[in-house]
């Protein structure tokens, strides 16, 4: 066996000690090459067996599986009223910061408005309008 | 892989509008392999699920500002892994240095005759390993995911995720001697 011979089947040792014996757990960039050697090897085919012998094992346990009532613990958390908190309660048609936004906006611009015209509503005036139009 | 990549992206839109049936896809295609990697992380159910619900949670958080960097897969594997390391640490189950390979475990006074028994045995000597060696295993071995994924979901190179399979996979084959034999015997 030349050196490279050796070192080809010194990788293909390393790849079915680490991933077993199914090629689909290869990694995907010498899984061709290795299977070509798979192919013309008895030694490789013995270190596949080997491996394989392993993983008859592992595939003898089960899996966790989930419950229905964590299915359904999922999906109800995956409303968005319930990630997206009370925010949605109060705005449900979009991103919370728009209603906010406009309402702070309305807000400085009152106070911007009654800094700029500060006489022009004197509330003694307008009671006293009022009170006219009501009593004649 | 860019390709996943987008139309992931395009599933998270889907969540982040509250449309169910990708709510739905979602949690069918990963909910099951997350409490199995948690499981097989924490070796107990009710924990399994718990990490599996909290990276649901997480993602359903994270659908409105998705972006396409990551395949969900991917990335809920990785909330989940962090999520088992944190509560092994928090238990003291953790060690930052991989513990040295042990010796066979003495064969218990009765050989496993039957398949359940081989497989409650196959599961303590899963449970026996090093964690990092434990995960890598079950990420390549039972979950299926490539190798380059699952070097990215454990934060390590492809290089150290083939040491910790090749390690985990070695001292199994210590561990299961007995269990390999009969195998082999019934075949």
């Amino acid at each position: 066996m030349s050196d490279s011979e050796q070192a080809g089947m010194a990788r293909f040792r390393q790849i079915v000690e680490a991933y077993g014996a199914a090629p689909h757990r290869w990694p995907e960039a010498e899984r061709a090459w290795a299977l070509a050697l798979l192919a013309g090897s008895a030694e490789a085919r013995a270190f596949r067996d080997e491996a394989a012998a392993l993983d008859a094992l592992l595939d003898r346990v089960e899996a966790t599986e989930p419950s229905p009532e964590l299915i359904a613990d999922v999906l109800a958390a995956a409303s968005p009223s319930a990630w997206r908190g009370w925010g949605s309660l109060l705005w449900p048609f979009g991103p919370l910061w728009q209603p906010v936004t406009g309402l702070a906006l309305a807000a400085v611009f009152g106070v911007m408005l009654g800094a700029a015209f500060p006489g022009s509503l004197e509330t003694t005036e307008l009671v006293a309008e009022i009170d006219s139009l009501i009593l004649g | 892989m860019t390709g996943d990549v987008e139309s992931d992206a395009l599933l998270m839109q889907r969540v982040a509008a509250g449309d169910n049936r990708a709510c739905r896809d979602l949690a069918a295609a990963h909910l099951a392999r997350l409490v199995a990697l948690a499981g097989r992380m924490l070796g107990e159910r009710a924990a399994a699920e718990d990490v599996a619900q909290e990276a649901f949670f997480r993602l359903w958080r994270q659908a409105g500002r998705w972006q396409a960097k990551a395949r969900i897969g991917t990335w809920l594997y990785r909330v989940a892994h962090n999520l088992c390391i944190d509560r092994l640490r928090a238990q003291g189950k953790l060690s930052d240095r991989e513990v040295p390979d042990r010796p066979d475990p003495a064969p218990g006074p009765f050989a496993a005759r039957h398949q359940s028994q081989v497989a409650a045995r196959v599961e303590a000597a899963l449970a026996g390993l090093p964690e990092r060696q434990r995960t890598a295993l079950a990420l390549v071995h039972f979950e299926e995911v490539g190798n380059s994924e699952a070097a990215e979901i454990m934060g390590v190179s492809v290089e150290a995720l083939e040491s910790l399979l090749a390690r985990g996979r070695r001292r199994l084959r210590q561990d299961l001697a007995g269990e390999r034999d009969e195998l082999r015997g019934e075949a």
